[in-house]
């Protein structure tokens, strides 16, 4: 099985061989773990993101044309479902926030939200965490990953062209977080 | 505006620039702490169980009766219950007005009767008089010596109500 590329795997996996899917977790799982992570902020939420990445992943892997690597094609499905998760966390932030949510459920401890602040422990976390979402997708991609803009649009589904800006901005917010949190 | 002006304006080197900006700052910074080494050998497991889950048999029964058979079965219920409930029921046949009436309560009919009095008196007397059939005895008398015509009148009138305008006059029909 190690011998194996990607792609030949994925044959096998096809074949009915779910030895070949684990060995292709085996292999990828940790950079998806990471991207999720860094997107998300927690290790809840990045293994729940891994696991249904996975999931995902082997469910629809006849929908997987070879167009792009397998690794990019089931990181575009961890970028993607990482960007849901923050647009339900903000949903939910922005609705526990609102006037009527004050009324229907008084203020009260949250101890998710202590965890989730105790692990943004590395100030390059905690900066990346100001982004919004696609920036910070970018930011994860290219800094971490070190992706090309080809692939991460690829990933997200968008032309190369903003992508650049984007990465730039992210990387000027970013650069500003660190030098006023250093200094402070 | 200021976002296009900028995006023209970054190259390769900028951004080579910045980045090497943050990764100098952020050095030395305590990294995210790693999940440890068996968290990843589970990982696998964790996620081939979910994977069997999903594609076993009884995930598809649970996902078929998720999708077709519970909304089939709400379906056909919210249909019968609303025939039994919201739609007119046939087969009942309509009571007739008497059986209507005498269901009512004594007090009602009283009311009611006296209601139709009321609206009697205060119609005209052509409405009236249509209304009235059963004139009583001495006012037929009364009207009929005092306007006379009664060949008139006899023509006018079948068998029977001859027999009892001549009864209230008094005469018999022969």
């Amino acid at each position: 099985m190690e011998t194996l590329t990607d792609l030949e795997l994925v044959d096998e996996v096809r074949g009915g061989n779910r030895q070949a899917f684990t060995e292709l977790m085996r292999r990828h799982q940790k950079k998806i773990y990471w991207a999720a992570r860094r997107m998300l902020g927690t290790h809840a939420d990045a293994d729940d993101i891994v696991q249904e990445t996975f999931l995902k992943a082997f469910m629809n892997l006849g929908e997987f044309r070879g167009d792009a690597g397998f690794f990019t094609w089931v990181y575009r499905i961890a970028i993607n479902l990482s960007l849901n998760a923050l647009r339900k966390r903000h949903l939910i932030d922005y609705l526990q926030e609102s006037e009527l949510a004050r009324k229907v459920f008084p203020a009260r401890e949250d101890p998710q939200k202590d965890l989730e602040v105790k692990e943004l422990e590395s100030l390059l976390v905690k900066a990346v965490a100001t982004l919004p979402d696609k920036q910070r997708a970018v930011f994860v991609m290219r800094y971490y990953e070190e992706l090309s803009y080809e692939e991460i649009a690829y990933v997200l589904k968008t032309s190369v062209g903003g992508l650049k800006a984007n990465y730039f901005h992210a990387l000027r917010k970013v650069q500003e977080f660190l030098r006023h949190a250093t200094q402070s | 505006m200021r976002l296009r002006a900028d995006r023209s304006k970054v190259t390769d080197e900028d951004e080579k620039a910045l980045e090497a900006s943050v990764r100098e700052l952020s050095r030395g910074q305590a990294e995210t702490s790693p999940p440890a080494d068996a968290y990843w050998q589970n990982l696998a497991i964790r996620i081939n169980k979910r994977v069997d889950e999903a594609t076993s048999g009884k995930a598809i029964s649970l996902s078929w009766a998720a999708r077709v058979a519970i909304p089939g079965v709400v379906a056909v219920l919210s249909f019968l219950i609303g025939l039994r409930y919201y739609a007119p029921d046939r087969s009942v046949t309509p009571a007739s007005l008497v059986e209507a009436a005498s269901a009512l309560p004594a007090a009602a009919v009283d009311s009611l009767v006296a209601q139709s009095l009321t609206a009697a008196e205060s119609a005209p007397d052509e409405t009236i008089t249509g209304w009235v059939l059963a004139v009583p005895h001495d006012m037929a008398s009364d009207y009929l010596c005092e306007y006379g015509g009664t060949s008139v009148l006899l023509g006018d009138l079948s068998e029977a109500e001859v027999k009892h305008l001549l009864l209230a006059l008094g005469s018999s029909p022969n």
